[in-house]
């Protein structure tokens, strides 16, 4: 079944090394599992102080993989990003603007923020949400914490554009399941759902069909647990080819 | 084949819907054995949690004979852990034993259990984790299930969740010829398996998933990886008959 997977990365994670990244891994991926297209975000563009820079250089890998559709990353506390997203809205046809507010340590109430989410309604553009990187567990350096739903469910009441929570728990999603109605503009992907047997049959009592998307956060996570739990669910095939594929075309009109 | 190594039951209502999704999950998967202790009683259980855990486990067993196995759960604080790891070897329905969080793996409190194992002649699965944040005082790293297998090499080990971090675990049980490793409950990193296959090889390395929750990310790990079909199969089920000598 083709796919869109809507959350996959590219650049370098810092804390360890990731057996599958690089443009002809990516291009196997979207080979073996019949992506049609894959949107990307940049590692580098997370830690790097200046985002913009880690962006050119995923322009570039995006090049090398082609079917791939930029997602801009952006750190409202640093001064001059508002010249950067006119810019990569120009050059690099992106797609959604990510953000990462416990990386850069500020909150969902604040002003440069609010600056940033008023530029994306007036622009049209989706904002992608991160939940989390990686299991703060694991976490090499210093420990990086996760977002709260609270905060998330003030943010998707009070905004016009649609709002994409990626790599969150299902126990997450199911906090905010009276948001994930079809109604809202309020969506969550498939690459942190693990730790029930069934969970997409498990959210589907609570949460539209139209809200969850295929997303993988590859290569940091494993693809296949993504393709595993729509494919091996107990759905209709039609459910299926909606989570997969057609409630991301229909969001970014790819 | 498939056996999971690593599944619990949490509490004594066994017949609950949330073991009979665990059993559904099994057959909707193609788990043909499926390796279950029970954890009632939090970190510290006293005697009467350790019971009812292991009748629990019994219990399962029995309802599902053609796929539920049992590992002892003991407290080695407690001063009938030999005892009881008797009692339920006795059964043909336990294989192995199970050590959580009541205790570091290489207290000498885990001493007597461990020389029951070698004298049984079943392995121990030892849960580990090395944590950035909420490491418990008594929660074994992958450095302390390195100490109890070289104080007892002639004991067999099976250490759980690739020590949590694989980083900080598959390097410390490296050269432990009698530490094997299973992927329960590890965060869904494609990489994971990858490395430690890198680094201790498919012979020592075990299918498990930490159940109630986890089966589809464990799965995908194995069939992601880079391992050979061969090695798949060490994985998936071989190795766990090789460590299991009662396993059937």
């Amino acid at each position: 079944m083709k796919k869109i997977d809507v959350n996959v990365m590219g650049g370098h994670w810092p804390f360890r090394k990731l057996y599958k990244e690089g443009a002809a891994n990516m291009r196997e991926y979207y080979a073996a599992e019949e992506v049609e297209w894959g949107l990307m975000s940049s590692f580098n563009s997370v830690f790097f102080q200046d985002a913009f820079e880690g962006d050119e250089d995923l322009n570039e890998q995006i090049r090398q993989i082609g079917s791939t559709r930029m997602v801009m990353t952006v750190n409202p506390k640093i001064p001059g990003w508002q010249k950067d997203l006119e810019y990569e809205c120009e050059h690099f046809r992106i797609c959604a603007v990510k953000v990462l507010p416990q990386y850069h340590n500020y909150g969902l109430e604040d002003d440069d923020f609010n600056e940033l989410l008023a530029k994306l309604e007036e622009k049209r553009l989706p904002l992608m949400l991160v939940m989390r990187l990686e299991d703060i567990r694991n976490s090499y350096l210093w420990p990086v914490g996760s977002l709260d739903t609270d905060s998330i469910r003030v943010l998707v009441k009070r905004t016009s554009i649609p709002v994409i929570l990626l790599h969150a728990l299902v126990g997450e999603v199911k906090l905010l399941a009276d948001l994930l109605d079809g109604k809202h503009d309020f969506y969550v992907d498939t690459s942190g759902m693990r730790g029930a047997t069934f969970p997409i049959e498990e959210l589907l009592n609570s949460v539209s069909e139209d809200s969850i998307l295929y997303g993988t956060s590859y290569p940091m996570l494993s693809e296949k647990a993504s393709v595993y739990i729509i494919e091996k669910a107990e759905i209709a095939d039609g459910v299926k080819e909606k989570l997969f594929y057609q409630n991301a075309k229909k969001l970014f009109c790819l | 084949m498939i056996i999971d190594v690593h599944a619990h039951i949490w509490d004594s209502n066994i017949e609950s819907d949330k073991y009979r999704e665990m059993i559904a999950g099994c057959r909707r998967y193609h788990i043909d054995r499926l390796l279950v202790s029970g954890l009632i009683g939090g970190y510290g259980p006293d005697h009467e949690d350790i019971i009812a855990s292991n009748e629990g486990v019994l219990g399962l067993c029995r309802l599902y004979p053609d796929l539920v196995r049992g590992m002892v759960y003991v407290n080695p604080n407690h001063p009938d852990s030999v005892e009881i790891i008797r009692k339920y070897l006795s059964y043909p329905e336990f294989v192995g034993i199970k050590l959580w969080v009541a205790a570091l793996c290489d207290d000498p409190c885990v001493n007597p259990i461990v020389e029951e194992a070698i004298r049984q002649d079943v392995p121990i699965l030892l849960h580990t984790w090395f944590k950035k944040v909420g490491q418990l005082d008594h929660e074994s790293t992958a450095v302390h299930a390195a100490n109890i297998a070289k104080r007892y090499p002639e004991a067999k080990f099976l250490m759980a969740h690739l020590g949590g971090n694989y980083y900080h675990g598959i390097k410390a049980i490296r050269d432990c010829p009698n530490v094997w490793v299973d992927n329960s409950g590890t965060p869904i990193e494609c990489d994971a398996m990858d490395y430690t296959l890198k680094n201790v090889g498919s012979e020592r390395i075990l299918y498990g998933t930490d159940l109630p929750g986890g089966m589809l990310n464990c799965l995908a790990q194995v069939d992601e990886c880079s391992a050979s079909q061969e090695e798949k199969e060490n994985i998936y089920y071989k190795n766990a008959l090789r460590l299991f000598r009662r396993l059937k």
